[in-house]
């Protein structure tokens, strides 16, 4: 585990600055952006477990406060028939015949007592119970035997005057029962028999929708219970209020007078469900603002970084022999700054180097001009050409030869001070030479030429061919024991450049050595002068090479641009 | 170059609708031509597709002027429906406008009710009837109570005479059941000489039977009743021997409107016809005038029997306390052994008292036959006050529908012993409410009870073959057979046997034989709330003995002091001008 940390922060480490930039964007995005939407939607759990348990809790009150209501009428009316003295006449004066009891029965306690029912749907049926009354009439008056039946009779004795009990199973029905004193003893009851559907209506009617309710009378027992639920979701037990209350949002209410305990519940899952699917619904918005974040990450850290990254490359170019500023920045930051003091850096060196560079070429050209002018052409030229005269009168053949060779070899390298000559004049030249070297080598090389034709116009430095040819002579072919030694001469006509070439079977050298005649450390002047002034000419389009291997000889090429107009340096 | 195109596109395309327009013009003709074709093809010839057009129109002409001819289409009305309690009883799935009846209907006349509205009798149904008549929209068909509101309709001019489809639509049978209850009946539908509706018959109930517990008659050693003076001893055992073994036995059963009529239970009407009395009707006296069947000295008669039975008690000492419902729990729980009632008393209230033990076995008693036969002898009149009377809406196009309907189900399904009407025969052996049918009207003889009955015991005594009886017949003689070799016993088929069988046949071996009525028309007799109330107070107190018997002398003065004497001299006047 630590190891692979170490791992990955070194792999950070490594990586290229811009990919690090990024990265730590996305990650300084990233961190708010989990942040808000983690407590946005604690906030927004949390406000809607507190809606789901309010609504519950305003359902409830609503239901129970409509069956309060309803229970008020009821209450009253029963208030209202217990002040009525026809109806305590019933049960309170004795001595009387059937027929006058059959007047007050019909006349007084029927309408009485059956009125309410029919204006009142939800009253079943309101009965009398009395010691007094003998033979069941109808259902309005009963003989107290009779009462004996109910179930809530044996709760007659408790405390309040009224009374109200609610039953289920196959007799389910709600009842409010009222008390008649006589003294100490209980002389007649009233009982006002309700529509438990009916009553309760208001609170059966929320039970939809994966909501379940129970009510517990004021003894504690559960006298409905009933839930509207999926499978999934319905309690084992659904009239224990106390398992219910561990995985349901539960709420309870007392009612008043009666003192039931309504219930009413649902399940945490189906809210929690509802949550779920509303994190859901956040993802897309996380995902997008993660992507644009890195897109924004890159996009930034491309901007900051690009500048710097191209003075990265700039350096690299440099390195490696571009001496070149590419990068540019008008920016006051710093990565301008710096960019604009390497361009300055760099400015002052090229401007040394030039320097160098052109204080050495002034100086080779007075070297030069020096040279050419420490010899008179005329007055060489006619020297030599009377030694010609004299040497044909002697019949010296062999120096007339030697003093034509040696006048056109100078006629060709001094070309009237002009440092540009046409390959057909350097041909003439580098031929005069190696006549007057075969002369003094008593013709103990060989040269072989080989020269395309179609090349002489191009215009090419003058005496790049002679130090070539003078170094592989006192070098290679001097030095060397080979039987046969040969100088090869070849000049010939590649794409764009003129191939120059002079090889030799001598002794040759180490490459190291034979790069060193090129570098400024170099003795042998006069091939280290070529190579500069080439270089100088035409830069990276021209090229000078020396490849040797000792003991079988050194190859020294040249390339250069074709070229037919004069340039002059 | 390029206007010229486009003037040719338009070019192209006048043309075009030019010529859709020609097709189209001579496509219509030649539709048109071709339907005056077809109609001079149906009009001359009677081959090809016209015959069959042809034949539906003779099915259509042949299903409007006969009785029991199928109309080619189903024909639909709309319908003002008296429900019943309890959706008539109707078996699981069944709707007023699907049931037995409707089915049988459709298949026998294919026609289908389609009912504009369903309401039981008593407030809503009437109310309905009533806005239906003030905004001038009744259904097609419709039932109305009342002969007041049948005139109102047939003088407001809503509804469509029927003296044609009477003659034209309903059989023979329906005429001759019709005819049994004597011409005040189609007369109460008739204004100026035509008929305007069919009306309900009420087939005579026969009189009222003293029924008793023959187990207890049994349990107690006695002797089976012949007369009033044996049947009163028994019932005197009953509560002096305690036949219901815990001390509550009571008597002879009685509730507080003393008479129960043709539709009520627990009265005491026995006595009164025993006594020659026929409290609460105007009936003809002796000297053939008008008076009211309460106000009779028979009747003080009567009730000077009763109070001696109560002083005797023999009638239920505790009578006025108690309601008709606290008596059916008396008989239920076995505390009581006797009772006044119809023949159809074990259908209510007897087989719920079966229902609960079914060794109560109750048995029916006719006594005293002469004197019942002489009081059947005093003439009653019939009020039309809440007759039912079936209407058509003037310009239904099938105004015959109810002629139609009433010979299907009066006299298809219940005489013509046809095998489709086995569904609706059916209905009567598992309880289900005549107001299941269609029409809320019953048409039968007067005295169809007693051939219904003859004709059961008949196939019981295998001197009838099973295959003559009726539909409804044998609907019953099945259900009392399977009864009484022990296959069923079920309160139903008790109660089949002990209502068709025992009771109507006491009636029969008594030779009671229908009453008959005098039509009651134009006048208001029905009695007032305020003379209904002195009446049965007084008849309370004086059987109960809070008044002595003499006391119904001045309740006769009362009574005529306060409107009864206008009213007499009223009903007296419209019989008097109903003579002539």
């Amino acid at each position: 585990m630590k190891k692979q940390i170490r791992k990955l922060i070194h792999r950070f480490e490594n990586l290229k600055f811009r990919k690090k930039l990024s990265v730590l964007m996305l990650i300084a995005g990233l961190v708010p952006v989990g942040f808000l939407a983690f407590s946005m939607q604690y906030g927004m759990m949390n406000q809607l477990r507190e809606k789901e348990q309010y609504n519950l809790e305003k359902m409830l009150e609503q239901s129970v406060s409509s069956i309060e209501n309803q229970s008020q009428i009821y209450k009253n009316l029963v208030d209202y028939l217990s002040y009525s003295q026809n109806l305590r006449n019933i049960f309170d004066v004795e001595t009387e015949s059937d027929y006058e009891k059959y007047l007050k029965y019909v006349k007084v306690a029927d309408p009485l007592l059956q009125m309410p029912t029919i204006y009142h749907k939800e009253i079943q049926s309101i009965t009398l119970y009395s010691d007094n009354i003998e033979v069941p009439h109808g259902d309005t008056l009963l003989p107290m035997s009779e009462a004996e039946n109910q179930q809530w009779y044996s709760r007659l004795n408790e405390g309040t005057l009224m009374q109200w009990s609610i039953t289920r199973g196959v007799n389910k029905s709600i009842i409010a029962s009222r008390k008649f004193y006589d003294n100490d003893t209980i002389k007649a009851v009233l009982e006002m028999r309700l529509d438990y559907e009916k009553v309760l209506e208001p609170f059966m009617s929320q039970l939809t929708d994966n909501t379940g309710g129970m009510i517990q009378d004021d003894n504690g027992n559960i006298v409905y219970a009933e839930c509207s639920m999926d499978k999934k979701y319905r309690p084992k037990d659904i009239e224990s209020p106390k398992d219910i209350s561990e995985n349901y949002y539960l709420v309870q209410r007392t009612m008043k007078d009666t003192g039931w305990n309504f219930y009413i519940y649902r399940p945490k899952e189906v809210s929690e469900n509802a949550i779920h699917k509303l994190l859901l619904k956040n993802i897309p918005i996380i995902l997008i603002s993660v992507l644009l974040l890195s897109f924004l990450g890159y996009v930034f850290s491309l901007r900051m970084v690009s500048q710097l990254e191209l003075l990265t490359e700039n350096m690299n170019l440099i390195n490696m022999g571009l001496r070149k500023v590419t990068v540019q920045s008008k920016s006051k930051d710093e990565v301008g700054v710096l960019i604009r003091s390497f361009r300055r850096m760099m400015d002052q060196m090229n401007h040394l180097i030039s320097e160098v560079y052109e204080s050495k070429i002034q100086l080779q050209n007075s070297e030069m001009r020096a040279l050419q002018a420490q010899i008179n052409p005329h007055f060489l030229y006619n020297s030599l050409s009377i030694i010609n005269w004299k040497a044909i009168e002697a019949g010296e053949d062999e120096i007339s030869h030697v003093t034509l060779a040696l006048s056109t070899y100078y006629r060709t390298s001094l070309n009237r001070g002009e440092t540009m000559t046409t390959v057909a004049k350097e041909i003439d030249n580098i031929r005069a030479y190696l006549k007057i070297q075969l002369v003094m080598h008593d013709n103990e090389f060989r040269v072989v030429e080989q020269i395309s034709d179609g090349l002489n116009d191009y215009l090419i430095p003058k005496l790049i061919l002679q130090p070539l040819a003078e170094n592989a002579i006192d070098h290679g072919i001097d030095v060397s024991d080979n039987e046969n030694p040969t100088l090869w001469l070849t000049i010939r006509e590649e794409a764009e450049h003129i191939f120059f070439e002079i090889r030799d079977n001598g002794a040759g050298m180490t490459q190291e050595k034979a790069d060193q005649i090129l570098t400024y450390q170099s003795s042998g002047y006069g091939v280290r002068n070529v190579c500069d002034r080439i270089h100088v000419l035409y830069g990276e389009k021209g090229e000078m090479k020396i490849e040797s291997t000792p003991g079988k000889g050194t190859r020294v090429f040249i390339r250069i641009p074709k070229n037919t107009e004069a340039k002059v340096l | 170059m390029k206007n010229d195109m486009k003037k040719r596109i338009l070019s192209a395309q006048l043309a075009l609708i030019l010529l859709l327009m020609l097709w189209c013009g001579t496509y219509f003709e030649t539709k048109e031509s071709q339907r005056q074709m077809e109609q001079l093809e149906a009009s001359q010839s009677e081959s090809g597709a016209s015959n069959a057009v042809e034949v539906k129109r003779k099915l259509m002409y042949k299903a409007m002027h006969t009785p029991l001819g199928k109309y080619p289409e189903t024909v639909t009305y709309t319908l003002g429906k008296i429900a019943g309690a309890n959706n008539s009883n109707l078996p699981v799935g069944n709707t007023y406008e699907n049931n037995a009846y409707t089915r049988y209907l459709k298949k026998i006349l294919n026609i289908q009710n389609e009912d504009v509205f369903e309401l039981q009798d008593g407030n809503t149904y009437e109310e309905a009837v009533n806005v239906a008549i003030e905004d001038r929209d009744i259904p097609d068909v419709l039932v109305v109570k009342g002969r007041d509101n049948l005139l109102r309709l047939i003088e407001a001019g809503l509804i469509e005479e029927l003296t044609e489809t009477y003659e034209e639509c309903t059989t023979d049978t329906i005429k001759e059941m019709y005819e049994s209850y004597g011409d005040s009946l189609l007369q109460s539908a008739t204004v100026d000489g035509k008929l305007y509706a069919f009306p309900n018959t009420v087939i005579d109930d026969g009189t009222p039977l003293l029924w008793l517990r023959k187990d207890w008659i049994e349990k107690l050693g006695l002797k089976e009743p012949e007369t009033v003076g044996e049947a009163l001893e028994v019932i005197r055992a009953f509560v002096e021997q305690d036949a219901a073994g815990d001390g509550q036995t009571i008597g002879l059963a009685c509730s507080t409107d003393v008479v129960a009529g043709a539709d009520q239970t627990y009265g005491v009407d026995a006595t009164f016809i025993h006594a020659g009395a026929m409290p609460c009707h105007w009936i003809l006296d002796k000297n053939g005038n008008v008076v009211y069947g309460s106000v009779t000295q028979e009747t003080k008669e009567a009730l000077l029997k009763l109070h001696n039975l109560y002083e005797d008690e023999i009638l239920d000492q505790r009578f006025l306390l108690r309601k008709t419902e606290n008596i059916d729990d008396l008989l239920k729980t076995g505390h009581c052994g006797a009772i006044c009632g119809r023949w159809w008393a074990p259908n209510n209230p007897l087989s719920a008292a079966y229902n609960v033990d079914s060794n109560a076995e109750w048995k029916p008693y006719l006594l005293d036959k002469e004197q019942v036969n002489e009081t059947q002898k005093i003439s009653v009149f019939e009020s039309y006050d809440q007759w039912m009377y079936v209407v058509v809406r003037k310009g239904y196009e099938h105004p015959e529908i109810v002629a139609k309907y009433v010979s299907a189900i009066f006299d298809q399904s219940r005489y013509a012993n046809d095998s489709a009407a086995r569904e609706v025969n059916d209905y009567f052996s598992i309880n289900v409410d005549p107001t299941a049918r269609p029409l809320n009207i019953n048409v039968d003889y007067e005295d169809a009870l007693y051939r219904t009955t003859e004709h059961i015991q008949a196939a019981l005594d295998k001197t009838l073959d099973v295959s003559e009886l009726s539909g409804l017949e044998k609907s019953y003689f099945n259900t009392c057979k399977s009864y009484l070799n022990g296959q069923l016993t079920t309160a139903n088929g008790w109660a089949a046997y002990a209502s068709r069988i025992q009771a109507v046949g006491e009636l029969q071996k008594a030779g009671i034989t229908s009453t008959s009525t005098l039509p009651l028309e134009n006048v208001n007799a029905e009695i007032p709330q305020e003379l209904q109330e002195l009446e049965q107070e007084a008849f309370l107190q004086i059987i109960s003995g809070e008044k002595p018997v003499d006391y119904f002398d001045t309740f006769v003065v009362e009574w005529y002091a306060n409107g009864g004497k206008v009213l007499t001299e009223r009903v007296q006047n419209a019989y008097e001008s109903g003579k002539n």
